[in-house]
Formats: C-alpha cells, structure tokens, sequence
C-alpha cells in the first residue's frame, strides 16, 4: 500500500514536471559571452560586452500563420526601413523545429555606423519566436559565426502532433542585396527584398506588384561576413 | 471758469463709461520721461505714439518677439479676408503706417458726433489662427532646424523653442504653405486647426480709440485756453484719464493685430524608432514594428 502510494506520488511529481516545462513558451540559456538582462515569457534580452545585444520576442500565431507567411512578411517590412538582406538560410532549433534565418545590414537613419542584423523566425502552431542578434557592422563576422550554435541552444513550444505549421516548407527565397557597391551605384533598378516578398506564394505577399524577383537567389547563401 | 468747468463736465460723462469698463485693468502710465512740460503757464502734452509702443500688453505670460511689419492687406490662409482697418482707424501698431495721432480719420476738434460712431464700412472678418502639428520623424535635429527654416523663409519667427517642440508666430498668409511644409518633414500623427472671430472686438476698439482720440484733441485744445492753474488742472486730470484709456484700448489692438497677422503654429516633434506605434497603417499585424536593431543592440 505504501509503495503503491510512493509511486502515484512520484508520478504526480513527474506529471508536475513536466507540465511545468510545457508551460514555458522557449528555453534558451545565455550563449557564451552573452549575459541576461531580462528574461520574461514573451521576451528575453542579453549582451555581450561589445554591446551586441541578443532578444528574443514571442509573439502569438494565428490560423493559417506560417513560417512563408512570416518571413515574408519581416523580409518586406523591415525593407521598408532600410534593412538590406544579405543572407537567408534554413536554421533548425534544439528540439527539431525547422526555422528561417535573415542576415541583414543596416544604417539607421540617424547614424553613420553600419549594424548587423540576425532573425531566426521559427513559427509554431501557438507562437512565433523571433530570436534577433544586433550590433555594430565590425561585430558581425563573430556573431554571424555564432547563430546556428544559438539557435541549436534554443528550444521552442507550440507545435502540436501531427502540425502543419512546424513542418512546413521554408519561405521563398528573397533577393538578396549586394554587399558592394550599392544597387544605385551601379545604376539599375534592382528590386528591393520587401518588392520581391511579392514573389513569395504567401498571402500577404500577393498584393506586391513585383513578380520577377530573381529566383535564382542562391540557395542557401551564405552572408557575405558569415564567417562560417 | 464757468464755462470750462461745463466743458469738462461734459468730457468727463462722454469718457466716463470707457474708464469705468477698463478701470483696474492695467497700472496707470507713468509720464516720467518729459511727456508734460510748462512752458509760460501753458501745459504741453506730448503725445507720441511712442507711449502707446512701449505699453505692456497685459499678458504676462505671453513671450511677445518684436513684431515685424506687416503688410497692409494681409489675407488669410483660410480664405477670409481679413482686411486691415489701418486707414480707418489711422493707428499703425506694426509701425508700418504714419504716426497715428496725427493721421487719426476725425480727430480734429470739429469732427462731428455723428461720425465718431460711424461703424467703419470696411470690416471684414477679423481671424486668429491657431493650428497645431505632431510629427513623427526620423532625425529629430534635422527636422527642427528645417522647421525654423520654414518659419524664417515667409518672415515668420520662433516664438518658442525646446526639444522637439515649436511654437511659431506665421503671417497668416502663409500658415497653409507653413503647414503643408511642415507636413513634409516627416509622418504626420496629429494635426488641428482653430478660428476664433474677433472681428467685433476689433472693430470695438477701433471706434473706441477714434472716439477717445477725439476726446483727447478737445482736451489739448481746453488745455490751451486754460486761463488758470485750477482750470489747467482740472483738464490735465480729464487727460490724463483719456490718455491712459487710449493707450490701453491702443495696447490691445495692437495685441490683436499681431494674432491676426501672424497665426500661430505650434509643432511637436517626436523620435521615430521600431517602438513607436504609427497610427497610419492599419496593418493588423504590427509586429515586425518592435523588432530590428534599435530594440536589440545596447547602446
């Protein structure tokens, strides 16, 4: 009897355990070199000591919200200000969600220096996880290094059996900028990655007028600065 | 004596209403400076408009800039007129015109009653524009300095400054162009425009100096037939009294004439970053607004 009783507790104790886990939206302990500075359930937030800042937001899916869907929509937004794509890859998180990385370069408006710009967008039939890596231009080459040992490091919850929506197909690929010189150097009008989400099968990029985004963007392109 | 004493009887009832309407309003004038003098037993009143100038508005909080001239027909943005009284009135606050005092329509010690409180048949609606901007840019330092451009380029001026806030003083005439320029500068969140109707106000104080000038003339001219130190007094009293009602009835015109001709503009100016909601889109989905760099590196 007592022993009967010692293993419905201990199966209790398990089952808290493990509905305790599932209620954890990620789990994603400090990279090396990275410490916490926030850590919420919609959002936690690091840095390194060089100021290169990591974030991961979580936001809610909603039905019919995939990862082309998605990333089709940060490619095209984030193009609207000013962020240029320069890589676009597949990424995969620790517990086999299969994800979509964006390198991009950016200047804001109000500054000279150049910064990096890293998303991985995982989508799951609850959330959409966003984990983003900033900072100046002269850090990317580390940093960019480092991504698929981050992602591999983060776990991600809200796929249920049997999804769709977690095995879905990656995003169309997206025209990537070239690093040098600038499109207006050379004097063409090459179309911006936010014009050619448009080419995208997804239904937010349906009303992009552009459809003859180059195809052939490499597969798998490495950024420029990538460094491994 | 007696006859004098009449006359001011008489003076004293037709400025009597005027003094009790404003009495308290503002501190009397001083005439320190050689306003008055005597010469021979006659009392000499200077009248200069420069009194007039240099009175305080009232409005303490208000931080006036020395008003630049303004033009004679100055029209609206809004498409009133608002047609000057200038010649009407023969008052020249923005120092664009004659001196008044000698120029007054029916100041002369002859002019009749009847045409004192002749309405001026030339008044149009009387505007004072107020309008207010929020923008949301970008380059908060850069756009500041293009708004003071702005301003400067239609002989406006900057009535105010800190970061991120204005309140321009724009000749009425330009405030649309000002507005329409401003607008450019960046993404436009709030925008208001107010009219307020001073017209019967205006043309109130308009006959109210015409009348006190009038009055003020009929003086001077007792004042030199004073045959004694008593009478001189007594109209120097009446005087002073009709003068310190002209000046003020002048100040507030002259405070009037400045918001109608130069309409103001405040402007609001604030940072756009990926935090800020921009109410211009009706993306149901605004979430990529709170990612990118800014919400990531640590500066």
């Amino acid at each position: 009897m007592v022993a009967r009783t010692t293993t419905s507790l201990k199966l209790a104790l398990l089952g808290a355990l493990v509905l305790g886990a599932g209620c954890s939206r990620y789990k994603l302990e400090p990279p090396e070199g990275f410490v916490e500075v926030h850590a919420y359930s919609s959002e936690a937030r690091m840095k390194a000591r060089d100021n290169v800042g990591l974030n991961l937001r979580v936001f809610r899916n909603v039905r019919g919200g995939s990862l082309g869907y998605w990333g089709a929509d940060i490619v095209e937004k984030l193009g609207q200000r000013g962020y240029a794509l320069v890589g676009q890859e597949a990424a995969r998180s620790r517990n086999g969600v299969v994800g979509t990385r964006f390198d991009f370069d950016y200047t804001p408006p109000n500054s000279d220096t150049a910064k990096f710009f890293t998303a991985v967008l995982f989508v799951t039939d609850e959330y959409k996880f966003v984990l983003q890596v900033a900072g100046d231009k002269v850090h990317s080459a580390k940093y960019r290094g480092r991504i698929d040992e981050i992602v591999g490091d983060l776990k991600v919850r809200g796929c249920k059996p049997l999804s769709r929506i977690c095995k879905g197909p990656q995003p169309d690929r997206f025209a990537i900028a070239p690093p040098s010189p600038s499109p207006a150097a050379e004097g063409r009008d090459v179309p911006t990655a936010a014009a050619n989400a448009g080419a995208a099968t997804q239904p937010a990029a349906a009303s992009a007028p552009t459809h003859d985004a180059p195809a052939g963007a490499p597969a798998g392109a490495e950024p420029p600065a990538n460094g491994g | 004596m007696k006859m004098t004493r009449t006359l001011l009887a008489c003076l004293a009832l037709a400025v009597g209403p005027g003094c009790m309407k404003k009495s308290g309003e503002s501190a009397a004038p001083s005439y320190a400076g050689g306003d008055m003098a005597m010469e021979g037993g006659n009392v000499l009143y200077d009248f200069d408009e420069s009194v007039a100038e240099e009175a305080d508005y009232g409005g303490g909080e208000r931080e006036m800039a020395p008003a630049p001239p303004m033009e004679p027909e100055a029209e609206p943005s809004m498409g009133v007129k608002a047609k000057r009284l200038d010649d009407d009135r023969g008052i020249a606050p923005g120092a664009a015109k004659p001196a008044p005092a000698k120029n007054a329509a029916g100041s002369g010690p002859e002019a009749k009653p009847a045409d004192e409180h002749k309405p001026p048949e030339k008044a149009t609606r009387q505007i004072i524009y107020t309008a207010e901007l929020r923008l949301s840019v970008f380059k908060v330092n850069e756009v500041m300095a293009e708004i003071e451009s702005l301003a400067l380029a239609v002989d406006g001026y900057v009535q105010q400054m800190r970061e991120g806030y204005y309140v321009l003083r724009i000749p009425a005439a330009s405030l649309r162009d000002v507005m329409d320029g401003v607008s450019g500068l960046g993404m436009v969140t709030q925008r208001s425009l107010q009219a307020r109707d001073v017209t019967e106000e205006f043309v109130d104080l308009t006959t109210r100096i015409r009348v006190l000038r009038d009055t003020q003339n009929q003086l001077l001219e007792l004042l030199k037939r004073a045959k004694t130190v008593e009478e001189a007094l007594h109209v120097r009293q009446a005087l002073d009294t009709v003068t310190m009602e002209l000046e003020q009835a002048l100040g507030r015109l002259r405070m009037l004439e400045n918001l109608i001709g130069f309409s103001t503009l405040t402007v609001y100016v604030d940072e756009r970053g990926p935090q800020n909601d921009i109410p211009s889109s009706n993306d149901p989905f605004p979430w990529v607004d709170s990612l990118g760099v800014e919400a990531t590196e640590w500066n």
